[in-house]
């Protein structure tokens, strides 16, 4: 089977900071990945590079085979751990942003999802609180069927039961023949959904598992691995 | 795909650009009706009250403030184009608009024909304002008559500088919102402060501009416009620079968010 997502020898530099240091790497279609690490440890940076934010220093990423480029960007659905739309814009002129540009939008889906929460597509963003903001753009990201989803800090600075809400959506709306690599230090919160883990640490990658195996071999759950692995 | 593109952009554009010429088409038609009262009470000469007088300071400094606002109109156009660039394309929202399955280079045409396209609105508007304002009160103004003052002097030589002046005009429409366009993307090759990084390239493109036109003159000994039939070579050289530099400030720009793009 081929990989969804190939890093080969990546390195990122900015300025004398080393944030990734020859990170190879694949992930395969079907699987719910954690891309799990303290603060600063390289998880947005690698992410962000898969989506053409960065352009990494030295080595090459592909994504279904393809240079990251806007054949590949067709492919990946990206939730940003930051506000990324414009405030003066109404929800439904967002959806038919997403519509124009992403063949693999579902507009229906979106308006669903967003009734189930009852956003008014007639709201501007800019009335809407920071949290059901972040909602609005996961719906956006969820509306899509991708190959890949990039999930950067998705239930990064929100309450349990938005956490709750966040994963249900994600769990219930991607599709399943690609895969989904989640960025998180909250890692009890998203151990129960992934099925395989990424442990990034200063900028290297310290383990690649499946969730069933770090738990045989370490006889643990990934949450104490992560704070054994991590300690200060 | 420019299509989507442009859509989006004339979206996120005219909002800005709406009240503001909205604003001067009301200001010129009101600035009309000043001028005419304005002009009446001139002409009654020595019969003025205290109350016409005051119209008429009133009026005066109305008018003042039209023309600051017209200023203001070119400048903001500027302003506005730089703004949506920025924005859009090196801060938060360029997560979006780098994140569309869209080529840099076609980003950065839509941006561009955006820019041209307001350029041509705001001197539209701005010209028919002037129209307005003066129309009925100069000579020179009534259109028959410029146009038999311009058919008598018309000739070969008066038609290659139309056009000389046309491709001009339509070469600086293009070189503006480009040049602030690459000062934007080399600034973001900073690692901090980009603002300041992208005005820094602005004066370092200024100045060796500056040297490239002082050269232009030294050689070609003229910089007279209506002196020299048909073109001086200055002309000729500065239209060229024009093309030559907003083709490479467009090269940079999609070098620079295409292969060096880093959004922090």
């Amino acid at each position: 089977m081929n990989p969804l997502l190939t890093y080969s020898n990546v390195t990122k530099q900015f300025g004398s900071l080393q944030a990734l240091k020859d990170v190879s790497l694949t992930i395969e279609p079907g699987h719910i990945v954690g891309l799990l690490g303290p603060n600063g440890s390289g998880k947005t940076t690698l992410l962000k590079i898969a989506c053409g934010l960065l352009k990494p220093s030295s080595g090459t990423v592909s994504v279904c085979g393809l240079p990251v480029g806007p054949q590949s960007k067709l492919r990946v659905s990206y939730l940003p751990d930051k506000n990324y739309l414009s405030e003066w814009m109404k929800v439904s002129q967002i959806i038919d942003l997403f519509h124009d540009f992403y063949s693999n939008f579902d507009r229906n889906k979106a308006y669903e999802m967003l009734g189930r929460l009852d956003i008014s597509p007639k709201q501007k963003l800019k009335t809407l609180s920071k949290g059901t903001r972040e909602k609005v753009q996961l719906i956006l990201v969820m509306s899509r069927s991708a190959d890949l989803y990039l999930l950067d800090e998705p239930i990064g600075g929100v309450d349990p039961a938005a956490r709750d809400y966040i994963l249900r959506t994600i769990l219930t709306n991607y599709n399943e023949q690609g895969s989904i690599l989640i960025s998180t230090h909250l890692i009890s919160d998203v151990e129960k959904v992934l099925d395989q883990i990424i442990f990034l640490k200063n900028g290297l990658v310290a383990l690649q598992s499946s969730v069933d195996d770090v738990r045989a071999q370490y006889q643990k759950s990934v949450d104490e691995l992560f704070r054994e692995v991590f300690q200060c | 795909m420019l299509g989507k593109v442009l859509k989006k952009d004339f979206n996120s554009t005219w909002r800005f650009f709406l009240p503001l010429l909205g604003g001067y088409v009301i200001a010129a038609v009101v600035g009309k009706v000043l001028f005419e009262i304005l002009l009446s009470v001139m002409d009654s000469s020595g019969h003025t009250s205290m109350v016409s007088e005051g119209i008429a300071v009133f009026s005066f400094f109305y008018l003042v403030i039209c023309v600051i606002y017209l200023v203001s109109c070119y400048l903001m156009t500027s302003v506005f184009v730089v703004y949506d660039f920025y924005k859009s394309m090196v801060s938060d929202h360029g997560y979006l608009t780098h994140t569309l399955p869209v080529k840099t280079r076609t980003l950065i045409w839509s941006k561009v024909l955006i820019a041209v396209l307001w350029q041509v609105v705001v001197n539209g508007i701005v010209s028919l304002s002037v129209l307005l304002i003066f129309t009925g009160h100069f000579s020179w103004l009534h259109m028959d008559e410029y146009f038999r003052l311009i058919s008598t002097y018309w000739d070969g030589t008066s038609t290659a500088r139309v056009i000389y002046t046309i491709i001009n005009m339509i070469v600086e429409s293009f070189h503006r919102p480009l040049l602030f366009f690459a000062c934007i993307a080399l600034g973001q090759q900073w690692k901090e402060h980009r603002i300041i990084g992208a005005i820094l390239a602005y004066m370092g493109i200024s100045v060796a501009s500056q040297i490239l036109n002082a050269f232009a003159i030294a050689i070609t000994g003229s910089k007279e416009y209506f002196v020299s039939f048909p073109f001086s070579g200055y002309m000729i050289f500065s239209m060229i620079l024009g093309i030559v530099t907003s083709a490479a400030f467009f090269l940079i720009t999609d070098y620079m968010l295409s292969k060096n793009l880093n959004l922090e």
